[in-house]
């Protein structure tokens, strides 16, 4: 592992958002652009995941489906009991932010994906197919830790259960959030539509990917930095789970790509990538339906102040040089 | 000039829109304005608009006494959920009365 792979534009673009809050510049990006490229961003990863579905096999495809499933149901209970039991965190804050962990970051999935195209490294295209995958098991989870976290509160209070949130309209929100439905509907048109029909949007959705990528995380790396001054709430034990969680994640990652699903170096390395990384578009919102008795800010700061920091900078060679080692 | 009308503004995440407009319609208000709030701080923490979740928005109504009461109703039932809603109402002036109620 050495400094080079941290020179690609994707990564040095959110270091230089983060520099500018830092040192108080007035950059800014206008109202709504990070809300724009985000749906830019989405359609053309779906679209990269549909065109690969559309070549995939059929077996690999749905283990590949079933090991996303396996890692959206299990990490944020991990998560949960590492937060409540272990760090004794608040029940309402340790089912939001497991939420979180379960679900994946598209913006990291991103950056690993110009991390391995800047070393010509290949992988296998069945982690997008999991990327769409991955985003709504986590807010179940959420839920049900939700619905769980009441019931012990009315148990602790001699209360009956107060009127929750129905399975039903979080069932709505975690299936059709905008977030899977442009993954899922963009991997559907690229799926369906012939090659050379797809030819006419290709390069505005490939050829620009990277550069609108590099936008999207200047913005991200200012947003980032606004949330430093937020820590000094989350505490020690909030601060270590954002760091320590990622790894644990990329490690389960590692054994099932490894020796579930067999995939090569960039697949792993993919697969580590998504069971690392935490969510900070999709499951907000759905965890601020869900679960308002958490407090939004531990879980902001958290994916999107810290994870999301460590993983660009820190995790990504991190994951890479494991899977190398283990793979390789 | 006397006041006629009561400004009801509440601050509330964004996810909670449609839930919002829900409400007023069921309440059966005349009309209302949602604006986006760019950026802010409070009990919940720094609100910045990176995402849906950390977007709040104002939804203000301009309606009559009655209704204003029937809203707080209902709203202190959602804020018996836990939901951080702010709500402030503010007495009004309007010219046209008959189109706010």
């Amino acid at each position: 592992m050495n400094l080079s792979s941290l020179l690609i534009p994707a990564v040095l673009f959110f270091a230089l958002g983060f520099l500018a809050k830092l040192i108080k510049s007035d950059l800014k990006f206008p109202d709504g652009m990070a809300k724009g490229l985000s749906i830019f961003l989405l359609i053309g990863i779906g679209i990269k995941g549909g065109v690969a579905l559309s070549q995939a096999e059929f077996l690999p495809a749905l283990n590949s489906v079933l090991a996303a499933l396996v890692l959206g149901f299990a990490t944020p209970i991990l998560a949960f009991v590492w937060l409540n039991k272990l760090g004794k965190v608040g029940i309402f804050d340790s089912a939001a932010i497991a939420a979180h962990y379960g679900s994946v970051s598209a913006g990291t999935f991103l950056v690993a994906i110009a991390f391995l195209d800047s070393m010509g490294q290949t992988y296998e295209s069945y982690p997008l197919i999991m990327l769409a995958i991955m985003e709504s098991p986590a807010i179940i989870i959420g839920l049900l830790l939700a619905i769980y976290a009441r019931s012990q509160m009315a148990k602790l209070n001699n209360n009956s259960d107060p009127e929750s949130i129905s399975m039903k309209s979080l069932l709505h929100e975690a299936l059709t959030n905008g977030s899977v439905v442009l993954l899922l509907g963009a991997m559907l048109i690229a799926y369906l539509v012939p090659a050379d029909n797809l030819k006419s949007v290709i390069p505005f959705y490939k050829e620009m990917f990277m550069g609108v990528l590099s936008l999207f995380l200047l913005e991200m790396g200012m947003e980032a930095a606004k949330k430093i001054n937020e820590f000094k709430k989350a505490g020690l034990v909030l601060i270590t789970f954002g760091i320590t969680m990622p790894i644990v994640g990329a490690l389960i990652g590692l054994v099932v790509a490894h020796y579930w699903l067999g995939f090569s170096i960039g697949g792993v390395f993919l697969v580590m990538v998504l069971a690392a990384s935490a969510s900070y578009i999709a499951v907000p919102p759905a965890m601020r339906m869900a679960i308002p008795e958490a407090n939004p800010s531990y879980y902001l700061t958290l994916t999107l102040g810290l994870t999301f920091p460590f993983n660009v900078v820190v995790g990504i060679p991190l994951y890479y040089h494991i899977a190398q080692a283990l793979v390789g | 000039m006397e006041y006629n009308r009561k400004q009801v503004n509440i601050i509330v995440n964004s996810a909670l829109e449609a839930k919002m407009v829900r409400l007023a319609n069921r309440v059966g208000v005349s009309g209302y304005s949602i604006t986006p709030m760019r950026t802010g701080q409070g009990s919940t923490g720094l609100q910045t608009s990176s995402s849906e979740g950390d977007s709040n928005i104002l939804f203000m109504m301009i309606i009559t006494f009655d209704k204003m009461e029937q809203m707080i109703a209902e709203i202190q039932k959602i804020k018996d959920r836990s939901y951080p809603l702010r709500v402030f109402i503010n007495d009004t002036y309007v010219m046209d009365e008959k189109d706010f109620h």
